[in-house]
């Protein structure tokens, strides 16, 4: 498994299982997937992404980089996998 | 700099002749486009502005009017589009809606520039509410529009995804949104001074100010900001 993958594989759990508790209510519609888009039905608010944000930090071990904030690299868990992943300590 | 000396600086009539020119060019293409022009006061109604949530993710930049030296009811308009808002409350569109319009805001700003960065400014708005597609087309026109009118002023710069400037540390998530839901895009300078802006604003202003069509559907609603002095600047420097 590269890191991608087990990037990915995290933070699919951390998006289903510990985002709803972290901001108090359930994800809207159905398990979140790999390609599943992240800013349409409200899946991700302004206080979600940055438990999100939080998360990425934790697993590159360094702030994100301002550059890397734009919407081409978050529109899915993958996207946000293959562009954080690689980053990875 | 000290700032309590001008809150602009003084203006020579090439200055002024040359702002009219820009906002001449911007304003007449925007009615040729069938937008409607309105001229909005200075004072906006403090409870309007609150309405629309400003104080809430600028109170650094809110300059209120006092009146026997306590706040009053009124605040210097910090943008134009809020009043616009504010005169559609309750409204029922049976269509898409055009506003242009110009006025002199005002920004508590901390640090200033002449030309780049006052406390107060002129600003020509076109404000466009109706159903999103309709609102996405008229700003995609307009992203290849300003860029012609800016050639013509031989003025350089390129369009940058942006946020606003929130103040609360609480309000980062909004500033992280605005980027990645690209809703604030803004022409920018190679020094990365910002000469115009569209600004997404999504159904948030029609839900808080009561704006529908008569078919029902979601309103969605954008501003096009062009900071006249800045534009000047750009031009002459």
């Amino acid at each position: 498994m590269n890191t991608s993958e087990e990037f990915l594989e995290r933070f699919l759990a951390f998006l289903n299982d510990l985002l709803p508790d972290l901001r108090g209510k359930p994800n809207p519609g159905e398990r979140i997937a790999p390609d599943s888009k992240l800013f349409e039905n409200g899946t991700l608010d302004s206080l979600s992404i940055l438990h999100v944000l939080a998360f990425i930090e934790r697993q590159i071990g360094a702030a994100v980089p301002d550059d890397l904030i734009i919407p081409e690299n978050f529109r899915s868990p993958r996207a946000i996998a293959e562009t954080f992943g690689r980053l990875r300590r | 700099m000290n700032r309590s000396i001008l809150s602009r600086p003084s203006q020579t009539s090439v200055d002024r002749a040359l702002l009219e020119k820009i906002d001449s060019t911007i304003r007449s293409t925007s009615l040729s486009q069938e937008f409607v022009e309105q001229w909005y006061p200075t004072l906006i109604d403090r409870n309007g502005l609150d309405t629309a949530g400003y104080r809430q993710a600028f109170p650094h930049l809110l300059c209120d009017v006092s009146t026997d030296g306590k706040p009053g009811s009124w605040c210097l308009s910090p943008a134009v589009c809020y009043h616009t808002f504010l005169s559609l409350r309750g409204a029922s569109l049976p269509t898409g809606t055009k506003i242009t319009a110009r006025n002199h805001c005002y920004r508590n700003e901390q640090s200033v520039a002449p030309g780049r960065r006052q406390i107060e400014f002129e600003m020509r708005e076109l404000v466009v509410v109706g159903p999103e597609p309709w609102v996405e087309g008229e700003l995609l026109s307009w992203e290849r529009q300003i860029g012609v009118i800016a050639d013509r002023f031989d003025i350089a710069a390129t369009w940058q995804a942006a946020a606003d400037p929130f103040f609360l540390p609480a309000s980062r998530g909004k500033a992280l949104m605005q980027r990645l839901l690209r809703t604030k895009q803004e022409y920018c300078l190679s020094d990365g001074l910002a000469i115009a802006s569209i600004n997404r604003h999504r159904d948030y202003f029609a839900k808080r100010f009561s704006i529908q069509t008569t078919n029902d559907q979601p309103v969605h609603s954008a501003c096009i900001a062009f900071g006249l002095d800045r534009w000047v600047w750009a031009a002459t420097h």
